[in-house]
């Protein structure tokens, strides 16, 4: 079964919306901002494309997320431009929700060691150990929305977002739902960037030849990429996702405390389109949803890289990780 | 859409009650399982007044998978209960390496960023190894089965809190439904930490005593930690070796309440869409469970909803909850309750719900009290989650 | 500073009440549910540490509890019997 692309939001260091992605496509400079990260050493900067959830404030009443936090609010926001962006018809019993997550809510992870670890372990911070959750960003978007269909979580590094379309496919073919809003978020956060910045400046002898972190200047990124799903019978606003599976390549692979193996991350017949799009919006486990959704604007026509365009003008295929995904417009 | 039975052809367990099935049925029915007492291997500064449900030591002195410690806990508990359920369906690791296997399990703590003291070390300025941040990405539960069974087929870790382990059986159900795979491994698993014990102890709903599900003095819940894995294949899909059934599952349903981050629906809205959907899924009525295994967990929200959704729908039918023997085991809780509930349609009889002792008039309902005769081959478990998720499974005994 | 007028500033930072003036919470006003300042279940577990934290009193369980977090009044009360 082919899903139809009906709705999409996305909010990243380019900025919020599909437009936003669009113009950094065509060329617009996405700038990232320099973080500081506590070393024993010393404090060093690493550039961070940071995502501003500012907008959030038109869908919703600064109370209603007293307790939300970053990482649920990313997720929020793209779900709200989704849903706006799909002009959805089906009922909010028949939607279900999957969310797919590299790391969770890291920030309030670990703001909740900070409580325990700060002063005295009876102050350990409810509130934040109930935020800490890796289905925190699925829970506010039902609250928040009104979804009552079922919600789930996937957390598996950078195949967190494949693996999610697999099982929101099952669950339109198999009417469980009538429309999948299904989303990738992925936060920023000091200690994943201490984290980062010790394996890359490890001894490759020591650390790197067990966990490959594939370090580059590019800068670590956040945010979040929404797209509402329905069964292929339906008229499709962007495309179809024709198909989606696992191939038998490269199944042996080091884990990657944050990937950006190129080789593994490309469009597979988009002449002259080898390059990868971390650039655009950072190193993050989730990029495959941000690459699906650069691949519809290419379909689109919304920018054209090159002149190989129109060898793919109906379709293109996505591979990483040993996922595959094809799109059709 | 009504799913074909998935044959469970293997299963593993270990909980606190024992390091394998067996040995956790054997402890259950015969009311030798141990109470819980205060978490033996955490760093004393972690430790408060509250009593936990570990995995007995026999785990770290008899598995061979408890010495990697490459893996975190949660990992190699998974991969003592896969290769435990994979020798119970008789197959060798090289077997499944030529068909399509998938992979789904449930967690919370096993996809956390729970790195307490490399943390605390950072924070005081010093530069402590990466070992654990390696171990953290060596670890996700079905990444490291996949990668340790050099399997091909989709691959799941579902977080979602404490019905993950539910979810992760219904999944696997869904996928064989939808032919991604020839056998899918399915379950769930978690392991006691400092963070999750101190933070259900900031949420006050820990009991300081042993857990009292259903009870009118209940006081909270026990943590507890293991893993649980069964072996599904298809209904009509070749027999395996040995063509062995130890039961089905049927059906799965999943509904969130949309109304609060820890505190399930009063009204139940969630559980009843759950359980409905559940039936409906395997053209099953309420009548025709035999028993249920509640989520129990001894709080004093979830006992009233639950109770009140199951006085609505099933009013007459036993229940239970093994909670008193296993404390809440989070994601892998419910892995762990469809196991035990699949064992239990195997041998006739569901033990006592451990732990109550006094019907609450407010309830109006309680669980069995000692080991009972169970007449029929189908039954439900049940999890209810933070986040608002409650997810149902409907199991049938081979008997079906 | 007088322990209510505290407990008001406390509640507005730590609850991120970013929409309620301090000055303007009514002493017997209900914590929770809608007639008052719309407090939750888990707020109520959240007071219990702000109360710790800054007061260095604690409530021991929710029953203890219950009778405390009824309104800013009763909890300035709780406080104050037992700072003493």
């Amino acid at each position: 079964m082919r899903m139809a692309i009906q709705g999409i939001g996305v909010v990243g260091g380019f900025g919020c919306g599909l437009s936003a992605l669009t113009q950094a496509l065509a060329g617009k400079k996405v700038s990232p901002v320099y973080l500081p990260v506590r070393t024993h050493s010393g404090e060093v900067k690493l550039p961070v494309l940071q995502a501003q959830t500012d907008l959030l404030e038109n869908f919703i009443s600064k109370r209603a997320l007293r307790r939300v936090d970053h990482f649920s609010r990313l997720a929020l926001l793209g779900a709200y431009l989704a849903l706006q962006d799909a002009e959805k018809k089906e009922s909010k019993e028949r939607i279900g929700i999957i969310i797919a997550t590299g790391y969770g809510p890291s920030r309030t992870t670990f703001g909740f060691l900070d409580s325990m670890l700060d002063t005295d372990i009876t102050l350990a911070s409810p509130t934040l150990f109930s935020n800490s959750v890796h289905n925190i960003a699925a829970t506010n978007i039902a609250i928040r929305l009104g979804i009552t269909g079922p919600a789930i979580t996937i957390c598996q590094f950078d195949t967190s977002f494949q693996s999610a379309l697999i099982t929101a496919r099952t669950w339109l073919e198999q009417k469980i739902v009538d429309a999948v809003l299904l989303g990738g978020v992925d936060e920023y956060c000091e200690m994943l960037g201490y984290c980062y910045h010790r394996f890359c400046s490890a001894n490759k002898q020591d650390d790197c030849t067990v966990i490959d972190t594939g370090c580059t200047d590019i800068p670590l990124g956040e945010g979040s990429a929404f797209f509402y799903l329905t069964p292929e019978w339906n008229n499709a606003k962007y495309g179809y996702i024709t198909k989606c599976y696992m191939s038998t390549c490269n199944t042996k692979k080091k884990t990657l405390f944050y990937s950006i193996d190129k080789s593994r991350n490309f469009m597979l017949n988009v002449p002259g389109v080898e390059k990868s799009f971390f650039e655009l919006y950072g190193i993050m486990p989730i990029h495959f949803a941000f690459d699906i959704i650069i691949a519809l604007i290419l379909l689109n026509r919304q920018v054209v890289l090159n002149e190989h365009d129109n060898e793919y003008k109906k379709s293109l295929m996505l591979a990483n990780q040993g996922y595959c995904v094809e799109l059709q417009v | 859409m009504v799913y074909r039975p998935a044959r469970i052809t293997g299963m593993g367990c270990i909980c606190a009650p024992g390091i394998n099935l067996s040995q956790c049925l054997r402890a259950i029915f015969e009311n030798t399982a141990p109470e819980p007492s205060l978490p033996q291997r955490f760093a004393k500064q972690y430790v408060r007044n509250y009593p936990v449900f570990e995995v007995p030591s026999s785990f770290f002195e008899q598995n061979s998978w408890a010495g990697q410690h490459k893996f975190s806990l949660t990992a190699r508990f998974v991969l003592a209960a896969v290769h435990e359920a994979l020798d119970d369906a008789g197959y060798s690791v090289k077997e499944l390496s030529s068909m399509r296997v998938g992979v789904c399990i449930g967690t919370t703590t096993g996809a956390a960023l729970n790195f307490l003291s490399f943390y605390h070390a950072v924070k005081k300025g010093k530069n402590p190894s990466l070992t654990p941040i390696k171990r953290y990405l060596k670890s996700n539960p079905s990444l490291v089965i996949k990668e340790m069974l050099t399997l091909h087929g989709p691959c799941q870790t579902v977080v979602n809190a404490c019905s993950s382990g539910t979810d992760a059986i219904g999944i696997g159900l869904s996928w064989l439904q939808a032919d991604l795979c020839d056998l899918v491994i399915v379950g769930g698993a978690d392991e006691l930490t400092p963070i999750a014990y101190n933070g259900f102890i900031s949420l006050m709903i820990t009991d300081s005593e042993r857990v009292k599900p259903f009870d009118k003095y209940r006081a909270g819940l026990n943590l507890g930690e293991g893993a649980a894995i069964m072996i599904l294949e298809p209904f009509n899909g070749s027999q395996n070796r040995h063509g062995k059934t130890r039961g089905y599952v049927l059906g799965y349903g999943t509904a969130n309440d949309a109304y609060h981050y820890t505190a399930p629906h009063p009204d139940g809205t969630g559980l009843k869409k759950a359980i409905y959907n559940a039936l409906c899924s395997c053209d099953k009525k309420a009548d025709d469970i035999a028993f249920i295994n509640a989520h129990g967990t001894g709080t004093q929200d979830n006992d009233r909803v639950e109770s009140f959704v199951l006085r609505d729908i099933f009013p007459e039918t036993p229940f239970l909850s093994t909670k008193g023997y296993t404390g809440h085991a989070l994601g892998a809780a419910g892995a762990i309750e469809a196991v035990l509930t699949v064992a239990c349609l195997e041998s006739g009889k569901v033990p006592g719900c451990a732990g109550f002792n006094n019907p609450d008039p407010d309830l109006k309902i309680s669980p069995l009290k000692t080991v009972t005769g169970v007449s029929g081959h189908i039954a439900m478990s049940q999890s209810l989650a933070f986040g608002g998720s409650n997810s149902a499974l409907i199991l049938g005994g081979r008997g079906l | 500073m007088a322990i209510k007028q505290k407990l008001k500033k406390i509640l507005v930072e730590e609850l991120n009440l970013e929409d309620v003036v301090p000055e303007e919470i009514d002493d017997s006003a209900p914590l929770f549910g809608p007639d008052g300042l719309g407090l939750d279940s888990l707020d109520a577990v959240e007071i219990v540490v702000l109360v710790q934290k800054h007061f260095g009193v604690e409530i021991k369980n929710l029953e203890e509890g219950r009778k405390a977090l009824q309104s800013i009044s009763t909890l300035a009360d709780f406080i104050e019997s037992r700072s003493s």
